[in-house]
């Protein structure tokens, strides 16, 4: 036990001078009004009673003395806000995991499954006595703690009203970990975890838990999964004719009967087409679109049950994309005149190539690439640089020496996974001769022979550079899809990031943008309307999409659209787990006690000091206590 | 009392409790609050409210009271003794002021994982006690993380350093955003909620940045110091590096990826299995600032799994040992295996037995086995054809070795013989177009001039295609003679009729117009054909004199054994073509035989034009050079390397060909500067010409030269397909204790591959004895893309691969790996001070600086106090001068 308001000393001090006083009062007798009575048989009456109400009289004085002295105790002890003490072993700790990822949303039970784990939340912190402390938390792709480990009736009603449905998944793993670390060293240390789905656990957790001794139990939330879920929406540019899109929409029927839906599909907000879908029970069905080519930005998908049907989770009947952005390129081409090398450059019409002799050249500067074919600048251009065949000169500034001529090379050894050599197939190219790269260290060698280096990719001071050690006219290069897709992967390679952008990203999955020079600051709008300012450094900012739908950032003179999308994680079939295996064994609901009034101790003490009050009441105006 | 005032009383005590119980269920759904001078109040619980029921009770008490008290006293007490249970009632119903407090709770979080130096604990430690001394009375928590979080207990007093201490269970692992999770749930309620991360802000666990622009949601600002120590000297291997495929006795490199934090030096050991690497295992390099890369030499011998492992012994300073080494783990395909199909297999086996020695696994097959589908040919990675006619191999066969070259990749060569090349009636044959020759070689100067008599059966069985095709097979025999050859055509049914009387082939025209009046009626009498074709011949003068004799029919004739006898005796050679399932094989075998010629027996009378100019070719253009022959380098090639052409024997023959224009290469030629060898590449794969054989015949003096398994194995090896399926390329990417697997399915026409079952198989660790297998659905994101995350709780060199099926067909597989030789903590080199930044200002904190934790500055946060140890001491007081005032009358005592 300790005191929690005044200290046990104050409480001695106070219950001193309290007390002190009441016993002072009691020792003074209260002045008796003077009466006049004529008649002697009244007085002969009344000393007869007093005669016969002498003990009564005694006790009656010393009863009233000890109850004022209770009612003293009493509040002067509620003041101290007597506690059991947190390490008492009396005092069990329970951490409540509720479960608020995206398919607690399901509706197949009223209203929906968020609503009845928390109140199932509420009754089991109803049901929990003085002695116990309860931590409530949010579990989602992470896990929020939404109130402090208390037995405080009003901060844990707070904790569960907080709660709120969250789009990502959950992460039951990191949530076990996170109660097993609070819960460490504490007595009577318990778990519960409330949600729709039982994932094994995890070696971590699971070893996480055993170690803090914690008792784990486990309350199933759901009753079916009646539902057909738009499982996968993206469009991605075609790798070598990027002027066009594809997209591909994947629908799945998680239960157990045929739906038939409609899916309806919007871009730009107009709508581009509505077709009806029979799918069979747990069936996935897939539609491509060949070319989105007439949509700017962004796409979206509905789906609708197309008879009363009945849909439990409505957040994956919309999908969100965007068209990867494709930002214009201005490539400076430096050449004496290669057919192929311009004709291939001509491919992407937001390449805007402009083509000088050597002798015409003068620098790179407004340019985002600049491409020297059996050439070589004069000074180390400030742009990045593709070197075709820089053995051919010997003149110049080149970011690698050349050796010995290598007759009839193959590229032997590619390394498949570069960039440059995205969606390329190079391995039975022809190559009639060419010049083997001589290399530093920090340089990738993207393609060799096994006697030189053929393609090397590299950085000096600071900017990319690419070298071919051939002619592309000594080669069937040109004659391939390889040669445009190679020309384009290393111009993009060199003005934006080697990831391919992607149209959507899972919730909670965090991006990274280069913003242009200047801007300091960024609103980020989501798909609720709301907005924030994002703080930017080295020229980046990083956004973390929490809701499904189209977000925004905007900057002084741009804006850049995003769309987030359901983790792909979440859609499995929404069926609730009805059981949590941990270690082989099945782990138990917990027992969900009778609601008890939950006050603190300095309540009740100062409860029945109230009664007492009210009973001292009655009897002083009776006379049965002075 | 009076029996009335008694039941009075209860009734009423009746009615209080009554109307508490209503009160309370009333009000205990409400929430009330009222402000005051300023001053807001709220009533959390007030249903206790409902205890002021009791006052009417009171009050009854007290119209009734015994007491000797004056009236003014008693009501004087009624009051106090109401006032105070009001204020017991407001204590009970949790009567609190809500207020803006300014009242600061700070949360130190510090990061004692291994990447963090004893030096950065120290100063964070100083960092704690100079916070708290700036503000003793605060509100501070110290957390202390590593994989896991803990609460530390700051010591008492203020000036102490707090002990942080690292983790039993290790500091492989930083997992920030555990730690600010724990942190969310230590704020007290009513204080201004601050966090400060004193971390090297290398996360190896969990998101720190999403969560920081989560703590912004809940009131959470965080301010961060970067622990730097500065970069400590450290030596990490990154990568161990092995080529993408590995064949069976071909030497590769593997290459060792170094990173060292300063210039150094160290010594690297490298295994193959068990043992050091045999042909290059240790190596003591110098290494530059940055990362170095190491290429080892390597072989192996065996098909299977071959792990490697790669060990570093620092010789200058390194911090951390656990990344001094790395794994990496192939899977060699058994050996490479190779098909000869030859007309009679046991001429094969001197080739067999030289590639078996250079490890091939071969298998010979007769010209009759041959592989009609590419589902079997691709078993094999090489393919020899070796003196096989082209009528064996007509149709679907050599469909299928064109697709098995050009689609799957795989090696082919064509190796000479009798029954090879335009011997063998290759000519204008799919598989001409497939070599790198032609078979219309050059007039030789000493050609000799045929004369050649085409004896065709026109009985009435030939009506229909067979006489068409059989004039159309004349016409091609005419078409590759020469200015000087001679020929002519004599049809048969009944009696013999000269179609076309023996003249020069330069007369083209009208030898066509004469092969084209031939028709079909009557009988099949052959004997009188032949000899007439015997007495024109006899005439005619020619260094070569041949027949071919084609019929359908039965002949039950005599003399034609002994009249192709006596052609032979002429020096008229006579080859034979059935037709159709009628004919007398015994007696066309026997013609063929003492003729000196051929017999051919076919079915199709499609097939009678080919064997035609086979027959043409093979007698009429002398293809075969039988004569000793040095075969000399033509053009270099990679392997012929360590061969000595000069040392190689004599060849005793081949056939004549030409070579094709570039890309064609010849690599070997003879002396007269006709190929041997040549070859080129079509679609994936590559096809050859050995226009000598590979058996005791032209090559019985190679057979026994010691280079033979070289040559032989290290051509096969250069030739032979690369890979068995289409091979779709696989990335994986490792953050945070997840690997991402994507696979980009993408076809030949820039299309995406759609729909696509792709299941990933995950083995490893690959080089710990307790290695596991885990398949996982590759699952379709995007348009050609598909994607599985597999989370990885050990560490190791995990294999991936990967299946992709269009329904039941398997169309491509995909090969991986996946290096996490350690922990990611031991990887850190530096601090990522920017991680550190981006979270701090995204919560609207930043670094931390002295006296800015714990300064509210303008902020401030709606806070509650409970008023109840107010309400309980006004109530003891009130209790007290209650007493007092029945103790003491007020008043007279009269």
């Amino acid at each position: 036990m300790q005191f929690t308001g005044l200290t046990l000393s104050q409480v001695l001090m106070t219950l001193g001078a309290a007390g002190g006083v009441t016993l002072l009062l009691y020792l003074l007798r209260t002045r008796r009004r003077r009466v006049q009575v004529p008649f002697i048989p009244l007085w002969e009456s009344l000393l007869r009673d007093r005669r016969s109400s002498r003990l009564f009289q005694s006790l009656r004085h010393l009863i009233s003395l000890l109850l004022a002295l209770l009612v003293v105790a009493l509040l002067t002890f509620a003041l101290g806000d007597p506690r059991d003490r947190e390490d008492s072993p009396d005092v069990a700790h329970q951490v409540l995991l509720i479960d608020a990822s995206v398919t607690m949303g399901a509706t197949d039970v009223e209203p929906n499954r968020l609503q009845v784990a928390v109140d199932q939340a509420r009754r089991l912190v109803a049901g929990a006595g003085a002695r116990q402390r309860i931590l409530i938390a949010q579990v989602d792709a992470s896990v929020t703690p939404l109130s402090p480990m208390t037995d405080d009736p009003r901060l844990l009603d707070e904790a569960l009203d907080a709660v709120a449905l969250s789009d990502s998944g959950a992460d039951h793993g990191r949530a076990l970990e996170f109660a097993a670390a609070v819960l460490a060293g504490r007595s009577g240390a318990s778990a519960v975890l409330l949600s729709d789905r039982a994932e094994p656990l995890p070696e971590g957790p699971a070893v996480a838990l055993a170690d803090a001794g914690v008792d784990l139990r486990f309350v199933p939330i759901g009753r079916r999964s009646e539902n057909v879920a738009i499982s996968a929406f993206a469009v991605r540019r075609y790798p070598l004719d990027k002027n066009r899109s594809e997209l591909l929409v994947e629908l799945h029927n998680g239960s157990d009967h045929a739906e038939r839906v409609e899916l309806t599909l919007r871009g730009d907000g107009q709508t581009i087409d509505v077709q009806t879908l029979e799918l069979e029970a747990g069936a996935r069905v897939r539609r491509v679109y060949d070319d989105v080519t007439g949509v700017r930005s962004e796409l979206e998908a509905e789906l609708r049950a197309a008879e009363a049907g009945h849909d439990d989770l409505p957040i994956d009947d919309r999908a969100h994309a965007v068209v990867p952005e494709r930002k214009a390129m201005r490539v400076l081409c430096v050449t004496a005149g290669n057919r192929y090398l311009e004709a291939a450059l001509l491919l992407d019409e937001y390449m805007q190539v402009d083509v000088v002799t050597p002798a015409e050249y003068a620098g790179a500067a407004g340019y985002d690439a600049v491409i020297f074919d059996a050439a070589r600048p004069p000074e180390p251009p400030t742009v990045p640089a593709l070197y075709i065949d820089p053995g051919a000169v010997a003149d110049g500034h080149t970011p690698l020496e050349t050796r010995a001529s290598l007759e009839r090379p193959f590229f032997d050894r590619l390394r498949r996974k570069h960039p440059l050599l995205r969606f390329t197939a190079m391995a039975d190219v022809n190559i009639a001769s060419a010049d083997a790269l001589v290399t530093v260290p920090g340089d990738v060698v993207v393609a060799a022979d096994r006697r030189g280096a053929l393609v090397v990719a590299g950085e000096r001071e600071g900017l990319r550079f690419v070298a071919l050690g051939f002619d592309l006219r000594d080669t069937d290069l040109p004659l391939r899809v390889a040669w445009p897709l190679l020309l384009l992967n290393t111009i993009e390679w060199f003005t934006v990031d080697e990831q391919e952008q992607r149209s959507s990203l899972d919730v909670g999955e965090s991006t990274t943008i280069e913003l242009p020079a200047g801007v300091e600051q960024v609103t980020h709008m989501a798909p609720d309307a709301s907005e924030r300012t994002l703080p930017v450094r080295d020229g980046r900012v990083t956004l973390t999409p929490e809701r499904v739908g189209f977000h925004e950032l905007r900057w002084p003179g741009g804006r850049r659209a995003l769309a987030a999308a359901l983790d792909g994680s979440t859609l499995r079939p929404l069926a609730p787990a009805e059981a949590m295996v941990v270690a082989g064994r099945a782990v138990p609901p917990p027992t969900v006690p009778e609601p008890a009034p939950a006050r603190p101790p300095w309540a009740w003490l100062a409860l029945v000091a109230f009664a007492l009050l009210a009973i001292e009441w009655l009897t002083f105006h009776r006379r049965w206590t002075v | 009392m009076s029996r009335a005032r008694l039941l009075t009383g209860l009734a009423l005590a009746a009615g209080c409790l009554a109307l508490g119980g209503a009160l309370a269920s009333v009000l205990g759904g409400l929430e009330l609050g009222w402000t005051l001078r300023d001053v807001r109040y709220a009533v959390e619980a007030p249903a206790a409210l409902g205890l002021l029921a009791v006052l009417p009770l009171l009050l009854w008490a007290a119209s009734g009271s015994l007491t000797d008290l004056p009236p003014g006293q008693r009501i004087l007490s009624l009051l106090l003794r109401v006032t105070l249970a009001l204020v017991i009632a407001l204590a009970l119903a949790r009567t609190s002021t809500v207020h803006d407090a300014t009242r600061v709770s700070a949360v130190f979080m510090v990061d004692v994982s291994d990447s963090v130096t004893d030096q950065d604990l120290g100063r964070a430690a100083a960092v704690i006690r100079d916070t708290r001394a700036s503000d003793p009375d605060a509100d501070v928590r110290l957390l202390t993380f590593a994989r896991r979080t803990r609460q530390v207990e700051l010591p008492e007093r203020v000036e102490a350093l707090p002990e942080l201490a690292r983790h039993a269970e290790g500091g492989s692992e930083t997992d920030a955003q555990a730690a600010l999770h724990m942190a969310y749930g230590l704020f007290p309620p009513g204080h201004l909620r601050r966090a400060a991360l004193l971390s090297d802000g290398r996360e190896t666990r969990g998101d720190l940045l999403r969560e920081a622009q989560r703590a912004r949601r809940f009131g959470v600002r965080l301010f961060a110091q970067p622990l730097t120590e500065g970069s400590p000297r450290e030596i990490a291997v990154r990568e161990l590096e092995l080529p993408r495929q590995i064949e069976v006795g071909e030497s590769f490199q593997v290459r060792a990826h170094v990173f060292s934090s300063r210039p150094g030096r160290a010594k690297l050991r490298l295994y193959q299995g068990p043992v050091l690497n045999g042909l290059d295992s240790v190596r003591e390099v110098e290494l530059a600032q940055g990362d170095n890369e190491v290429a080892f030499k390597s072989i192996v011998r065996t098909a299977g799994e071959v792990a490697y492992r790669l060990t570093l012994e620092p010789l200058s300073d390194d911090r951390f040992p656990d990344n001094n080494g790395a794994s990496a783990t192939a899977v060699v395909p058994g050996r490479p295996t190779v098909l000869i199909v030859e007309e009679k297999p046991a001429h094969a086996r001197h080739l067999a037995s030289a590639l078996n020695s250079a490890d091939f696994e071969v298998e010979v097959r007769p010209a009759t086995a041959l592989p009609r589908s590419l589902a079997e040919i691709t078993r094999y990675d090489f393919v020899i054809l070796s003196d096989v006619a082209a009528s064996r191999v007509a149709g679907q066969p050599m469909e299928v070795i064109e697709r098995y070259v050009r689609d799957v990749g795989g090696g082919f060569m064509m190796a000479g013989g009798e029954q090879s090349f335009g011997l063998g009636g290759y000519q204008g044959t799919r598989m001409e177009s497939l070599l790198p020759v032609r078979m219309d070689s050059e007039r030789r100067k000493d050609e000799h001039s045929l004369a050649l008599a085409l004896v065709i059966d026109t009985s009435g069985s030939m009506s229909g295609i067979k006489i068409e095709l059989a004039k159309e097979a004349a016409r091609a025999a005419a078409e590759l003679l020469g200015a000087d050859d001679s020929l002519a055509v004599i049809g048969f049914s009944g009696q013999p009729e000269r179609k076309v009387r023996m003249q020069s082939a330069r007369n083209r025209l009208r030898i066509g117009q004469n092969i084209s009046r031939l028709r079909a009626q009557g009988g099949t009498a052959i004997f009188p054909a032949l000899d007439m074709a015997f007495q024109d011949l006899l005439s005619t003068r020619a260094r070569i004199k041949h027949v071919i004799l084609l019929t359908d029919g039965q002949t039950q004739e005599g003399g034609i054994p002994e009249l192709v006898q006596a052609m032979g005796a002429e020096r008229i050679t006579v080859s034979t073509v059935g037709l159709g399932g009628d004919v007398n094989r015994r007696l066309l075998q026997e013609a063929a035989n003492l003729g000196g010629g051929r017999a051919y027996f076919t079915s199709d009378p499609h097939n009678v034009p080919r064997i035609f100019t086979r027959e043409t070719t093979t007698v009429g253009r002398s293809s075969a050079v039988e004569e000793l022959i040095q075969p000399l380098p033509a053009e270099p090639a990679d392997f012929m390397k360590g061969i000595d052409l000069r040392r190689a024997p004599y060849l005793r023959g081949y056939v004549a060909t030409q070579v094709k224009p570039r890309p064609a290469q010849v690599i070997i030629r003879s002396e007269l500067g006709e190929p041997l060898l040549a070859r080129w590449r079509v679609g994936l794969g590559w096809s050859m010409a050995w226009t000598s054989d590979i058996k005791h015949r032209w090559s019985v003096d190679w057979l026994r030269w010691r280079e033979l398994p070289r040559f032989w194995g290290q051509l096969v090896r250069e030739h032979m397909r690369r890979k068995r399926h289409q091979e779709l390329p696989l990335g994986v990417s490792l953050s945070r204790g997840v690997a991402t697997v994507t696979v980009d399915a993408l076809g030949p026409d820039d299309r995406f591959h759609n729909g696509l079952e792709s299941e990933l198989r995950i083995e490893g660790p690959l080089d710990s004895g307790a290695r596991t297998v885990e398949t996982r659905i590759l699952r379709q994101v995007a348009p050609g893309r598909y994607e599985a995350r597999v989370p990885l709780e050990r560490h190791g060199t995990f294999a991936l691969s990967a299946v992709h099926r269009d329904g039941d067909r398997v169309i491509a597989r995909s090969h991986g790996q996946l290096s996490h030789p350690y922990s990611p903590e031991y990887a850190a080199l530096a601090a990522d001070v920017r991680l550190l930044d981006l979270a701090s200002t995204a919560t609207g904190g930043g670094r931390l600086r002295p006296g800015e934790l714990l300064d509210p500055g303008d902020e401030e946060i709606s806070a509650r106090e409970p008023l109840w140890p107010r309400l309980l001491m006004l109530a003891l007081m009130l209790f007290l001068i209650d007493l007092a005032l029945r103790r003491v009358r007020l008043g007279s005592s009269s």
